[in-house]
């Protein structure tokens, strides 16, 4: 079991190294990526500013929200689409790696995480300490929630992983991958809580939401950070999470059947 | 006699980036673009006259494609100056492009989805190409180059060789009376190879279009050039007919024999050179001085041979050579070739 | 070969082919313009989610700013329609395949946007033209706008185009000495055109003034709207705005200009 893990590891590190190439050209990414906050963030202020809160989301907090979600994005949504599986798909190297003597869930995950652990590094760091600068970081009153926001944190990822590893093997059965991820760009702009918190959206809507794995992305790990909930918020992305594992692998046992009918 | 393609003493100097290492290096990266300089094209001067066809030779990276741009008015040269029909491709490059043709072996311009006749008619829409002219020029093509069948196919599905053809038609609808071809074999087979010198040769003698090819075969030099120039480390090391190349370089050539039995004997014959490994004997030999026929006649005489395999130098070292002589004795080209002239690299 | 008329005829056939190439994947084209007005649409429900909780935004209600969506999605769909492959100029860099242009003896510019168009992002400018049409009815309605004034906010949103299209032709211009410019987009296009779907009063100084300025994206539609509302500015900038397009769009053009003399043809 030792080999395969390095094998893992290996690609995610490669992956990592790569990335690492492009740093200029990302960091005025990361410009960008800090005026989307602070937009954010002041149109929340406007909205929400001057009225006193009603409830759990007034100003303040939104702006927190906001910035929690802007460093979030980067770790679990703003992934390499379909985790490069429709580009391996056009090339037709997918029927060499799903071949390969390694699980290809993992390694398609694993080499995504060192983009992911790339961007941990050098997108989201910098973008919250540019936050935390202007806007004040908010400290968590209990230690538990420090355990709980790392656990919302891990699962936003591997969610987010997941279904991205969704788009891309579905690139075997459909050309149309532009169009999924457009659907789950759109998806996620509306149920994920990213900028607007699913409690605040208007009514059907709100409980479409709660029954989607957007959620967990940005909603759930952001309550726990603000600490507007507890363990409770972690019950939806373990449940997803356990849900997308066993999609993703039982698609991969079918695309395999597939590739290897096609492949004759 | 005028010149319709002129160059000189082009130059085009590349700056390369450095890559700086760290955050801040890529930090600095992003301000400055000091780097290291690389001058692809060094010098060059050049006429051709109308409807010469010349070849354009070098090994990889010796400047061929950046000439070939800078004569299309792709790149702006660092200095000097190229015209087309005493006219600057740069500063008119519109009115210079329009009576230019332009093919890149490696990519095409056609559309990937589309049908040829497609790309076909929004090119002669684009020269303005007049409808009767342009069934006139479809016909003119079949004839040559068989491009009726393809003309429904869609790019996409179109094999090199066909699609080369497809290029070729695409470069010649406007009639330009200048063509430059940037590597129009790479990657066909012979019969593809054949076919298309075959056209060239024959457009070269109808319409008297002045071409410019750059390649890596050979065969092309040979079976189309009046006059090869060669180019390397971005100057141009020889410019003169093909015969006095040969001459000039002395094309070593080399042949593999398998005996039956290990030759006994000593190895005498008219080569420079013989190796001997078991039954397998290598020579080298000059074919400027002895021919082929000659050296297996000689071989023949060592004792009964089984196979033999010709080895004909690849260009790559047949310039290295042209190149290597230019810089020792210099000038190494006949005095009665056409503008016959070694250029002697610098210090 | 210059002269307008042929030139319209040929961009005219070279859209026509592209169409005709793009029609191979008709579905592509019918889900994709679906979904790029529902994405669009679903982001302006974000923003109408925050006015039915809080009223008012820095002072606009829903139907004003809804107006100020719609013109920007009018404008940044055709510019996704039309300037398509302005939009992925990046691949005309790496790849080397702007000689092809080159060697054409037409304005590269006008080659490279005959090249490709995407009528599916047209899906965005449909519904940001349905968000217009509801919010000016009603804004006519409650007397804030008057015929005139809505036939000028129309007229604006399909001009507002200009503004995306001199931002990518500047950053593509930029390319032509940095080469990878994808990365770019997202600070001079998206931030911008994302910021111009709110009033820009609720931003801090500096972003406003670089709104307004550098990324003049304000002028496609909160400049003039802000004014027409009653809510800041002079009658000049009824004038000025549209001034300012053109004038941007000229200052783009020359800068591509500036930058294609500096191509270095790289890829082979």
């Amino acid at each position: 079991m030792t080999r395969p893990m390095n094998a893992y590891l290996l690609f995610a590190a490669k992956a990592y190294r790569l990335r690492l190439q492009y740093r200029a050209a990302h960091l005025v990414n990361n410009i960008a990526s800090a005026i989307f906050g602070f937009m954010y963030m002041a149109i929340w202020q406007a909205a929400a500013g001057g009225s006193p809160a009603a409830d759990a989301y007034g100003g303040t907090t939104m702006v927190h929200w906001v910035a929690f979600n802007q460093v979030m994005l980067w770790a679990s949504v703003f992934l390499t689409r379909g985790l490069g599986i429709p580009e391996a798909v056009r090339t037709g190297v997918i029927g060499v790696e799903l071949l390969r003597p390694l699980d290809f869930h993992w390694l398609a995950l694993s080499r995504e995480m060192g983009n992911v652990v790339y961007s941990l590094l050098h997108r989201s760091l910098p973008l919250a300490i540019v936050f935390g600068l202007v806007a004040g970081v908010h400290v968590p009153q209990r230690p538990v929630t420090t355990v709980l926001l790392a656990g919302g944190v891990v699962l936003s990822i591997y969610i987010g992983l997941c279904l991205q590893y969704l788009i891309g093997i579905s690139s075997i059965w459909t050309t149309q991958i532009r169009a999924a991820n457009h659907l789950f760009f759109t998806l996620h702009t509306a149920f994920s809580g990213f900028l607007v918190p699913i409690d605040l959206l208007p009514r059907p809507f709100d409980t479409v939401a709660r029954f989607l794995p957007f959620a967990p992305l940005h909603h759930d790990p952001a309550r726990i950070y603000l600490e507007m909930a507890g363990v409770d918020a972690l019950l939806g992305p373990v449940v997803w999470a356990a849900v997308l594992t066993v999609l993703c692998r039982g698609l991969t046992v079918l695309a395999r059947r597939r590739l290897e009918v096609q492949g004759g | 006699m005028s010149a319709i393609v002129e160059a000189v003493e082009l130059r085009k100097v590349f700056r390369v980036a450095k890559d700086r290492p760290g955050v801040l290096g890529a930090l600095r990266g992003l301000f400055s673009w000091e780097g290291r300089e690389v001058r692809a094209v060094d010098g060059i001067s050049f006429a051709i006259r109308r409807g010469e066809l010349v070849g354009y030779l070098g090994p990889n990276g010796a400047g061929k494609s950046t000439t070939i741009k800078m004569l299309a008015g792709i790149l702006h040269p660092t200095s000097g100056e190229v015209r087309i029909e005493g006219r600057s491709p740069q500063r008119h490059r519109q009115e210079v492009v329009r009576r230019l043709g332009v093919v890149f072996g490696q990519r095409t311009q056609a559309w990937w989805d589309l049908p040829v006749r497609d790309t076909l008619e929004l090119l002669a829409a684009m020269y303005g190409v007049k409808p009767a002219d342009y069934r006139a020029a479809l016909k003119r093509f079949d004839e040559m180059l068989e491009i009726g069948a393809i003309l429904d196919v869609p790019v996409r599905k179109l094999s090199l060789g066909q699609r080369m053809r497809a290029d070729l038609v695409a470069a010649w609808l406007h009639r330009p009376p200048v063509v430059f071809l940037d590597e129009p074999t790479i990657g066909l087979d012979a019969v593809a190879k054949r076919r298309i010198r075959e056209f060239l040769r024959e457009i070269n003698r109808r319409e008297g279009t002045t071409i410019l090819l750059t390649t890596h075969d050979m065969d092309d030099i040979e079976e189309l050039c009046s006059r090869v120039m060669v180019i390397n480390h971005g100057r141009l090391v020889y410019d003169g007919d093909v015969e006095g190349m040969r001459r000039a370089v002395g094309v070593p050539s080399s042949m593999r024999v398998e005996f039956a039995a290990p030759p006994a004997g000593p190895l005498v014959g008219p080569w420079t050179a013989a190796v001997q490994e078991g039954p397998t004997v290598t020579v080298a030999f000059d074919r400027s001085r002895c021919t082929a026929a000659e050296v297996i006649a000689a071989l023949n005489r060592c004792g009964p041979i089984r196979d033999i395999y010709m080895e004909e130098p690849d260009i790559e070292r047949v310039i290295e050579r042209l190149y290597a002589q230019a810089g020792t004795a210099g000038g190494a080209a006949p005095a009665n070739s056409p503008g016959g002239v070694v250029t002697r690299p610098g210090p | 070969m210059t002269g307008l008329l042929p030139a319209v005829q040929l961009y005219l056939r070279s859209v026509q082919s592209a169409m005709r190439a793009k029609m191979q994947y008709r579905a592509d084209f019918i889900t994709g313009l679906l979904l790029y007005g529902v994405l669009s649409a679903t982001d302006f429900l974000m923003i109408a989610a925050i006015l039915t909780r809080f009223p008012r935004l820095g002072g606009w209600d829903v139907y004003e700013v809804g107006l100020l969506y719609g013109m920007a999605s009018v404008a940044m769909g055709l510019y996704r329609t039309f300037g398509a492959e302005l939009h992925e100029f990046e691949r005309y860099l790496v790849r080397g395949e702007f000689d092809g242009l080159l060697v054409r003896p037409w304005p590269t510019l006008f080659t490279l946007l005959g090249r490709n168009v995407e009528p599916e992002r047209l899906g965005n400018s449909l519904q940001g033209a349905l968000l217009v049409g509801i919010c000016s009815w009603r804004l006519w309605e409650t007397g804030a706008l008057d015929a005139l004034e809505v036939a000028y906010v129309a007229a604006v949103s399909i001009m507002g185009t200009l503004v995306p299209f001199s931002l990518a032709l500047i950053t593509a211009a930029f390319g032509f000495w940095v080469v990878r410019i994808d990365e770019f987009q997202t600070f001079v296009m998206y931030a911008p055109v994302a910021a111009s779907h709110y009033p820009l009063t609720v931003y801090p100084g500096w972003l406003r003034a670089l709104l307004t300025s550098v990324l003049p994206v304000g002028f496609m539609n909160f400049v003039p709207v802000q004014y027409l509302l009653g809510k800041g500015g002079g009658p000049w900038v009824l004038w000025a705005s549209p001034l300012v397009m053109v004038g941007f769009a000229v200052l783009a053009y020359g800068c591509w200009r500036l930058g294609e003399r500096h191509y270095q043809s790289t890829g082979t």
